[in-house]
């Protein structure tokens, strides 16, 4: 995995906290407002273009990907999109894993594709997930 | 709606699982993770961030946000930069106080920096950004450092650090300025993005360039441009001011596109606007040496397009153009009189010593109004070029001008007379070698001026006289050149203008026809009457040329008590004439005009059979010689008896056959210039000339201008004719409105009237008192403005 050293790689390693490795294209991880801005700040992850995930075990992780690589592909789409699967009994932990890896962040700096708020309508669950987000008794 | 369905019914098998603990379950200790971030941000703020993990401080201030420590960690994280820029950064800036530059470049350099730490600790922070600053409404992170660099750095001390960057920016643009020396754009560039950069305080939202650099800059820029053009101003010089000026607002403009915001630019032009054009423009253009009426007279083409330029810069009105073009060409008026005369004079000088006619000084009037016809065109093309090359057509200044040439053509007397003159020259001598198209060319041009004539019946009455005379001398070069002429006049004003000069030109076509046919009638009579002698019928043949005009289209003065008596051979000729004429119309006059016409005789004198054209007039007083012995002598008075010539005329026909120095065909005695009631005349047998064909000018027939007294009754009559027209358009209008208020029919009258003349409303109120006294019209009973018609 040589080529993951290079910063300009067009792929990135995901680790999970229980150690599980992905090697996810960039370009689905930039759709992630927290994972853009560590891929894109000069710290230690953006040079090894490594990112250790403490917060996220592999079973989740994976299911993320996913979605990282459902959206990528659909983003621009404007019809015939289909529904992407999200299990019942993970929703909740979905809910709080999306809410840290931001995947709508938007700042004057980061101005993160507007696909996922058009996904986040076109698709319930997320938009399920989004709503909940403001309801989340975990967050202040 | 599906998931939701399916959600709905698989809530009842299927548990969500609740989060790990990890994520969010665990205790956090505030400090502890403070210590952590802390630290960080130092790192971050001296360059060491390659060492610390992104992901760990994020998921640090995302536990410490989630416990509700937000408040706590957002003013934590102020209080570290704010330390840092006070104790930091600040001192590293003040440290490199004395030189300038170097002080620039530190403030730049720590700004760039502080930049990007904030930027990076904003980043990491953005869980707090997202989600405590949010909802709390405060600023985010990035912003906040903004403001305390504004604070602790630039305004820190009452405003220390900023007042002497301030300073030293307009020092270094100044010196630029004055010097051209070249400063560091880019330093200066990325100094004033930082003002700009700097937040407003909360109660205003301008930011710091806008609040405390711009209006020091403008000042600064107002003092150098008020030295700069009071330097110029001291030239003297238009065209120098000008050309300085362009150069310095071009310097400006390239200067501070450079580094300038673009809000401050036009604000900068404005103020170059104001002071260095607008103020001075109207003593610059007013200089004697190479100002605006210099530049007009030697057609300065790109310069005068530069002055259209920067006027066009502070004033789309250009009203300062168009009052000094005003000003211009109605000082041109006088020029042109003056230069008109001094091209005259010469010749006028020149002509009087060869020969002391007296005729000379009258063809030089002529001369006159022809070349100041000539000049006026010349002096239109100019103001055409100028309008074109330099003013890119500007309709406002094309208007300006065209209304300024109208009135100095309107104010100087004689433009109708001089006009039909110029077009009398033209049709009958300067056409000559010309081609079609450019003789077109020069009647259009004169149409333009046409354009112009307030008084349009005036003209129209001396192009009637000027036609008249040249229809019936047969002077025009071509047909065709009057025809068009008279279309294009028509083409202005419509056919009703035009109808009776159409009309003249009907009747010579007529006559003509007339003419020839009488002639052949006549050939058959004499052959039937005489059919073997031929010789004999040549020999006593005259021939005669008639020209029949209708005595309304024609402008000349009918002589209805003439008793002129015909020489006999004329007089057969005349009644026959008339049979022929009346035979065709019968219920018309003809009354018989000739002082109009001329006579070829064919005389013998002692040296030579001359061919000798001379009025009517004239003829027949040779014509009492004709037949009598050589020596046979008549006095004034005789002369008169017999030919009924009236008294004035006969003087005149007398002095052009008998003192004329070419056309002495009679001796007078007392030789002397008057003639006298004894005076005898006998035949000149000696006479002599080296041509066949002699011309006996006639005095009065040729077209020059009038003198005073002649134009005062030009003017009277035309007054005359006005009263006739204002009483016929007011019955008119009256007629098909019935009824009309004064102001109605004032308006309409004059908008009927205007193709011809321009109606003061004094004659206009005079003309509805007289149609008033006549019963024309009548004022209404109720209303003292309202005028009705009486049919």
């Amino acid at each position: 995995m040589s080529h993951l050293d290079q910063e300009d790689s067009k792929y990135v390693k995901l680790i999970s906290s229980d150690g599980y490795q992905f090697i996810v294209k960039r370009e689905a991880c930039l759709i992630s407002g927290t994972l853009k801005n560590i891929l894109n700040t000069s710290f230690k992850e953006s040079e090894t273009n490594t990112v250790k995930l403490y917060e996220l075990d592999a079973i989740l992780l994976s299911k993320i990907i996913e979605y990282l690589y459902y959206n990528l592909k659909y983003r621009d789409e404007l019809t015939n999109i289909p529904e992407f699967d999200i299990p019942t009994e993970m929703a909740l932990e979905l809910l709080v894993a999306a809410d840290f890896l931001d995947s709508k962040y938007n700042s004057r700096f980061r101005q993160l594709g507007s696909g996922l708020d058009a996904l986040s309508k076109n698709y319930p669950i997320w938009g399920f997930v989004y709503s909940f987000s403001c309801l989340n008794p975990f967050i202040p | 709606m599906s998931i939701n369905d399916s959600s709905a019914h698989s809530l009842k098998r299927t548990k969500i699982r609740p989060p790990k603990k990890t994520l969010s379950g665990s205790e956090v200790d505030f400090n502890k993770s403070w210590e952590v971030l802390s630290f960080a941000i130092k790192q971050i703020q001296s360059k060491n961030s390659s060492s610390l993990s992104f992901e760990e401080l994020y998921r640090i201030s995302y536990n410490l946000v989630l416990r509700k420590f937000g408040k706590s960690l957002y003013n934590n994280v102020l209080e570290s930069i704010k330390t840092h820029l006070l104790c930091d950064i600040r001192s590293k800036i003040l440290s490199t106080t004395e030189d300038d530059k170097k002080f620039l470049l530190e403030v730049n350099k720590q700004w760039q920096e502080n930049l990007l730490s904030t930027r990076m600790i904003s980043d990491v922070l953005m869980y707090l950004n997202r989600v405590y600053s949010k909802q709390n409404h405060l600023l985010l992170i990035y912003d906040v450092g903004l403001e305390l660099f504004r604070d602790y750095i630039i305004k820190y001390n009452n405003n220390e650090i900023g007042d002497r960057i301030i300073r030293i920016v307009i020092n270094e643009v100044n010196k630029n300025r004055d010097t051209g020396e070249i400063i560091d754009k880019f330093l200066i560039k990325s100094i004033i993005y930082m003002l700009e950069t700097l937040p407003g305080e909360k109660d205003d939202g301008e930011n710091y360039y806008v609040k405390y650099f711009e209006p020091v800059f403008l000042d600064a820029s107002l003092e150098f441009y008020n030295k700069i053009s009071n330097e110029i101003i001291a030239f003297q010089n238009g065209l120098v001011y000008i050309n300085k000026i362009d150069q310095l607002i071009k310097d400006e403009e390239q200067r501070n596109i450079l580094y300038l915001p673009q809000t401050t630019f036009p604000k900068l032009v404005d103020l170059m606007n104001n002071v260095l054009i607008d103020k001075n423009l109207n003593i610059i253009l007013r200089f004697e040496n190479e100002g605006l009426k210099n530049l007009v007279d030697n057609i300065k083409l790109p310069q005068l397009n530069l002055i259209y330029k920067l006027v066009l810069r502070c004033d789309t009105e250009l009203s300062i153009l168009k009052i000094l073009f005003h000003e211009i060409i109605l000082n041109e008026g006088d020029d042109l009189m003056k230069k008109t005369k001094e091209l005259v004079s010469p010749i006028n000088n020149l002509t009087n010593s060869n020969k002391q006619s007296k005729s000379t000084g009258k063809e030089n009037t002529t001369q006159f109004a022809v070349k100041w016809v000539e000049n006026i065109l010349e002096l239109m093309d100019k103001y055409e070029e100028i309008l074109k090359k330099s003013f890119a057509y500007n309709q406002q200044l094309a208007k300006a001008i065209n209304s300024s040439i109208s009135q100095l053509l309107n104010t100087s007397n004689n433009v109708c007379e001089y006009l039909s003159l110029f077009i009398d020259d033209c049709i009958k001598r300067a056409f000559k070698n010309r081609t079609e198209e450019e003789c077109e060319a020069i009647l259009d041009k004169s149409i333009v001026i046409f354009r112009h004539i307030k008084d349009k019946d005036l003209f129209e009455k001396y192009y009637k006289k000027h036609l008249a005379k040249r229809l019936l001398q047969q002077k025009s070069i071509s047909n065709e050149l009057e025809r068009s002429m008279i279309s294009k006049i028509k083409q202005e004003l419509g056919a009703s203008f035009t109808s009776k000069l159409e009309g003249m030109f009907r009747d010579i076509k007529i006559s003509k026809d007339l003419s020839s046919e009488f002639k052949t009638l006549q050939l058959k009579e004499a052959a039937e009457v005489a059919p073997n002698n031929q010789k004999e019928l040549s020999k006593k043949k005259l021939e005669v040329d008639v020209n029949i005009l209708t005595t309304t289209f024609w402008p000349l003065p009918l002589t209805k008590d003439n008793n002129f008596k015909f020489p006999e051979s004329l007089h057969t000729l005349k009644e026959k004439y008339e049979n022929f004429y009346l035979s065709k119309h019968n219920a018309r006059i003809l009354i018989w005009a000739p002082n109009f016409g001329t006579v070829d005789i064919r005389m013998r004198f002692k040296k030579k059979l001359y061919e000798i054209n001379m009025p009517t007039y004239s003829g027949a007083i040779i014509m009492l010689f004709d037949n009598q012995t050589s020596d046979k002598k008549y006095t004034f008075d005789e002369i008169y008896e017999l030919t009924n010539i009236p008294k004035q005329e006969l003087k005149r026909q007398l002095q052009s056959i008998s003192v004329a120095p070419r056309t002495r065909l009679l001796i007078k005695k007392p030789m002397s210039r008057d003639v006298k009631h004894d005076d005898v005349f006998k035949i000149n047998e000696n006479f002599h000339s080296n041509l066949t064909k002699v011309k006996v000018s006639a005095v009065s027939l040729s077209n020059k201008p009038e003198d005073d007294s002649e134009r005062g009754k030009t003017i009277e009559s035309v007054d005359r004719s006005r009263k006739y027209e204002t009483d016929a358009a007011i019955v008119r209008i009256m007629k098909a409105r019935k009824t009309a208020t004064h102001n109605e029919l004032m308006n309409e009258t004059i908008r009927q009237l205007q193709n011809r003349f321009k109606p003061p409303p004094s004659l206009i109120k005079q003309r509805i008192e007289a149609l008033l006294e006549r019963e024309y019209l009548a004022r209404s009973s109720d209303d003292r403005n309202v005028y009705n018609y009486l049919a």
